[in-house]
């Protein structure tokens, strides 16, 4: 059997397998399918360390795949901490929902000693009230769910 | 090398025309053309590597390959979370083929347990606490499709000529002269092998992985002890008492 044709498969598979997760990480919406386009590149790179542990005639590429196995269910672990915290605060898995996890860090500029802040307010005319102004949170007015 | 590299963009140029089309958009089309495109692509760049083998031995690291490439285009081009996990599930078994045609099979069956059995299932119980049908917006609305299906089908471009080019140079993958090592046709097992390499040279990496484990359930311990604050809590909120004056801008 022909070492290189083989490897050459092999590489090919798992080049399709590591491109196909990045189109699915990057264009897809569910956390849970971010996830697991994740483990598909991750399978592509099981594939490629298969292929160069058969050319090389060693087991070194199953001890890598098994590495990668032990890191992955790891990583699935805290994935799923996360995406059931995530879930249960947000109230849905689409990851638009969650560009809004940091923390506003960034202050106001303080200004300077003699700076004196004009009062620009100018005189409105008064209009008579109709109702109470409803109580909507800002990011409900931001999330565009079909974006 | 004007021959391959032509049909390296005509099989990318099919592979991201396809996958664009077959992601979800959010409008109702005929999907499949999408899934037929990406299969002429994907075929395009098998032919340019060698045939290998017997028939049989061809036949069957084809018939895997299929399986795996083929479920992870259904899985990422299906609008249905779960039947995406399910695609996934059948994509780890073309994997787990391949890793069985190596002789590799305590390995095959190790990626078998560990993605199907456990993590697949704990996240098609996960799929349960929103929208397993696919009905939402945010399951049939891809995010920006095109480029997406562009960066993968470049970068699988990119990676299979340059492997291409090092592989028809004339010291190209030369390490396995050094081995000098005859492979067979069929490879039966090679477990006592993979014990060996990994409890004579690995057993440290071994350690180290437990350890990575155990911080790992740790974390998860952790962050789920400390929710977050839920961001759209209609039912508790409070309704203020203050009136809005006018002036308020």
């Amino acid at each position: 059997m022909e070492n290189t044709g083989l490897l050459m498969n092999y590489l090919l598979v798992g080049t399709c397998l590591f491109g196909l997760g990045v189109v699915g990480f990057l264009a897809r919406r569910n956390l849970i399918v971010m996830f697991l386009s994740v483990e598909l590149m991750l399978q592509g790179v099981i594939v490629n360390f298969a292929g160069w542990d058969r050319y090389h005639g060693q087991a070194t590429g199953q001890v890598f795949v098994l590495f990668i196995v032990g890191v992955t269910a790891a990583e699935a672990a805290v994935a799923l901490a996360l995406i059931l915290t995530l879930v249960r605060a947000r109230e849905g898995l689409d990851v638009l929902r969650l560009q809004k996890v940091r923390e506003d860090i960034i202050l106001p500029p303080v200004p300077d000693e003699g700076e004196v802040r004009e009062a620009e307010t100018p005189s409105w005319p008064r209009l008579p009230r109709v109702g109470r102004r409803p109580d909507i949170p800002q990011e409900v007015l931001e999330y565009r769910p079909s974006v | 090398m004007d021959a391959p590299l032509f049909v390296l963009i005509l099989a990318s140029i099919f592979t991201a025309g396809g996958l664009w089309w077959a992601l979800p958009w959010g409008k109702a089309r005929r999907r499949s053309v999408g899934w037929v495109l990406v299969a002429a692509g994907l075929a395009m760049l098998s032919a340019m590597i060698p045939s290998v083998g017997s028939l049989l031995a061809r036949s069957l690291l084809t018939l895997m390959s299929i399986v795996a490439v083929g479920s992870a285009v259904a899985m990422i081009t299906s609008s249905r979370p779960l039947y995406a996990a399910l695609w996934f599930g059948m994509a780890v078994l073309g994997t787990a083929g391949m890793l069985l045609f190596n002789g590799a099979q305590f390995v095959a069956m190790a990626v078998i347990v560990v993605y199907i059995g456990a993590i697949l299932v704990m996240f098609l119980f996960v799929l349960m606490l929103d929208d397993p049908k696919g009905t939402a917006g945010f399951n049939r609305q891809s995010w920006e499709p095109l480029t997406a299906s562009v960066v993968g089908a470049v970068l699988i471009a990119l990676t299979t000529v340059t492997w291409l080019r090092h592989a028809a140079t004339a010291n190209g993958w030369s390490l396995a002269k050094e081995t000098g090592k005859a492979i067979p046709d069929v490879v039966i097992t090679r477990t006592v092998d993979l014990g060996n390499q990994l409890f004579l040279h690995y057993g440290v990496a071994v350690q180290a992985l437990a350890i990575v484990l155990l911080l790992g359930l740790l974390g998860a311990a952790v962050i789920i002890a400390h929710p977050l604050e839920p961001l759209l809590d209609f039912k508790s909120r409070a309704v203020p008492d203050e009136t809005p004056t006018a002036n308020e801008s």
